[in-house]
């Protein structure tokens, strides 16, 4: 009876942990949509299609140069950084400066983004094929208190949350930071004050996709990428940001724990296969609740 | 809201394009596969331009009700094909009225997404259900001639033209417009926005469900991936604003145009380069033509209007 308890017991802490890594992966890659979407408002379709950029380029690196993947955690987010900030100056600063309102912009946003998703997918699947691509990272397992946790999981763990965390002291610190906030929550207030708001687009636009790419990252390590893992990680970062509220990095560490809790528990007890139904129907039955979001005044 | 269109246009579709069309299974019937592909597009284009050209709700999940429609063409074998697919209509349309009371108070992106969202869910669901519990794959359905497919899927285009001129001319077309321009304000002065969503999102759906129950009887074989494809869910939306949203032709010129593309450079063929054309043409046409195909005119003139300022 006692080994009965105490195993259940361990079995819970074990889900709870794996909750949380998958959460904090969330988290991470939600928070950049976060302020992508609250600043700029930009709805991103190509969130998970960046992380899916991030999965490839960690993967080649370590394949090619047998580069270490906490060293990619930069490169690919410099690099997807960067892609972010070409995509702002060619397609959504032109299309800022054009619309007749933000809210006509997000419309526009929606359809270039999703051209976006389509050129991305495709031609990671021309250039790099269709099959799944895994290597193997710290695969070793470490036991604390009784509980176990793969290598990668660890530094997926470690990782997303000291990023998170710095995301969030430098919007709550900086100049930068405090800017994009100020542009979150006034936009027109802000443009009076003099917020210069080209910059803060194009940060929020650039930590978008890196936090994206860097999220990528981590998932490359245990997880299989393709292609077209993209689409799942777009609604999923929705769904945080849904549970969490727009423009607050807090709200997305949040609302990822809750759905990468939510998630771990409900596949352990109904099937793998109800991975992408978990996350799908938490996302409807709290739109159908609150339409605005969970936290939205 | 712009000026209607004229009355020409539209019977030039319906009167002297539809009747050509019908002669093609007899004429050249290697073409037929091809039209019932592109008409396809045409419907459930025409059909996402109710709910998003005119009443501005941005809807993405038309792989929902194509595939409620697919299925209910599967599970009643033993009606009729045209009786099951009004039939598929009809349920599609119920299923559109009963979820659009949750759905519709979902506003601005959120819609988008949530749509989307239950195409996908719906899917993996069926899929659970049918490959986890039922432990089949898929089902098995009494495949119809190509040209009755055909005459089919014809007809049912020309009718949902023909009822989305008519929405657009009416009333209730115009009381969807006034909830596109603003939704608050609509209701204040009358229109019962509620009301009227949900017709037009159930109107949405009939089109949609019969064209996939008219269209999947051309396979005989159905499963979840299939039947709840996402293509239908984003296809309509980028053929309808880069054809021109809000209006009745640009649906019919936004499919047939990119359907056609694909069908003669791709089809069959290596999908990934059409991918990346694709999805280069849908941002460049957004960037260039924002109002669409049919707005060609009014972005021209803006665009001289603005060449001309800065020149002075």
């Amino acid at each position: 009876m006692g080994d009965y308890i105490s195993s259940t017991l361990d079995l819970a802490l074990q889900l709870v942990l794996s909750g949380l890594v998958l959460g904090l992966l969330y988290a991470l890659l939600a928070s950049g949509l976060s302020l992508l979407y609250g600043a700029a408002r930009v709805i991103n379709l190509a969130q998970g299609q960046a992380l899916m950029l991030g999965a490839y380029i960690t993967f080649w690196l370590f394949l090619l140069f047998n580069l270490n993947p906490i060293i990619s955690i930069v490169l690919a987010g410099s690099i997807c950084a960067l892609v972010g900030a070409s995509t702002y100056f060619i397609l959504f600063r032109p299309a800022i400066k054009r619309a007749e309102s933000m809210a006509a912009f997000e419309f526009t946003s929606l359809i270039l983004t999703f051209g976006l998703v389509l050129v991305l997918e495709n031609s990671s699947a021309l250039l790099w094929g269709a099959a799944p691509k895994t290597f193997s990272f710290m695969t070793e397992i470490y036991s604390f208190f009784g509980l176990y946790l793969t290598g990668n999981r660890l530094v997926t763990l470690l990782g997303s949350l000291i990023l998170v965390v710095g995301l969030q002291l430098f919007i709550r610190k900086t100049r930068t930071g405090k800017a994009t906030t100020y542009t979150i929550e006034e936009s027109d207030a802000a443009r009076i004050v003099g917020v210069n708001i080209d910059r803060t687009f194009l940060f929020s636009v650039m930590i978008g996709f890196a936090t994206a790419a860097v999220a990528g990252t981590f998932y490359s390590m245990f997880y299989v990428t393709s292609p077209f893992i993209g689409t799942f990680y777009t609604l999923t970062a929705w769904v945080v940001i849904i549970l969490g509220g727009v423009g607050s990095v807090v709200g997305c560490i949040v609302g990822g724990l809750i759905l990468g809790m939510l998630e771990t528990v409900g596949v352990f007890f109904l099937s793998p296969a109800m991975k992408v139904a978990i996350n799908y129907t938490v996302l409807i039955i709290i739109l159908f609740i609150r339409p605005r979001g969970l936290f939205t005044r | 809201m712009s000026s209607l269109e004229p009355w020409r246009n539209i019977v030039l579709a319906c009167v002297v394009i539809a009747p050509l069309l019908s002669l093609v299974p007899s004429v050249a019937p290697a073409f037929v596969l091809f039209l019932v592909s592109v008409l396809t597009f045409v419907v459930l284009t025409q059909a996402w331009n109710i709910m998003t050209g005119y009443c501005g709700y941005f809807f993405l999940g038309g792989a929902t009700f194509y595939g409620i429609g697919a299925y209910i063409m599967a599970l009643s074998p033993y009606l009729p094909y045209h009786l099951n697919i009004l039939l598929a209509g009809s349920i599609s349309a119920a299923c559109a009225f009963a979820l659009g009371i949750p759905f519709l108070r979902i506003r601005g992106p959120y819609f988008a997404i949530a749509t989307f969202t239950s195409g996908e869910l719906v899917k993996n669901v069926v899929y659970y259900l049918e490959h986890e519990l039922a432990r089949t794959t898929g089902r098995y359905l009494a495949s119809q001639e190509i040209s009755l497919v055909y005459y089919t899927i014809l007809g049912i285009a020309i009718a949902a033209t023909l009822v989305s001129y008519g929405v657009r001319n009416s009333k209730f077309g115009l009381g969807l417009f006034s909830i596109k321009e603003n939704e608050d304000a609509a209701e204040s002065t009358g229109v019962n926005t509620t009301l009227y969503k949900l017709y037009a999102f159930s109107l949405c759906a009939f089109f949609t469900g019969a064209t996939g129950a008219a269209v999947v009887a051309r396979f005989g074989y159905i499963d979840a991936w299939v039947a709840f494809d996402s293509t239908y869910s984003m296809y309509p939306v980028v053929m309808g604003f880069f054809g021109g949203a809000g209006t009745v032709m640009g649906p019919i010129l936004g499919a047939a145009i990119l359907r056609s593309i694909f069908e003669v450079f791709f089809g069959g063929r290596d999908p990934y380069p059409f991918g990346i054309a694709l999805g280069v043409l849908i941002i460049v046409s957004r960037m260039l033509l924002p109002l669409g195909l049919t707005g060609i005119k009014s972005s021209l003139s803006r665009f001289s209007k603005r060449t001309a300022l800065a020149r002075s």
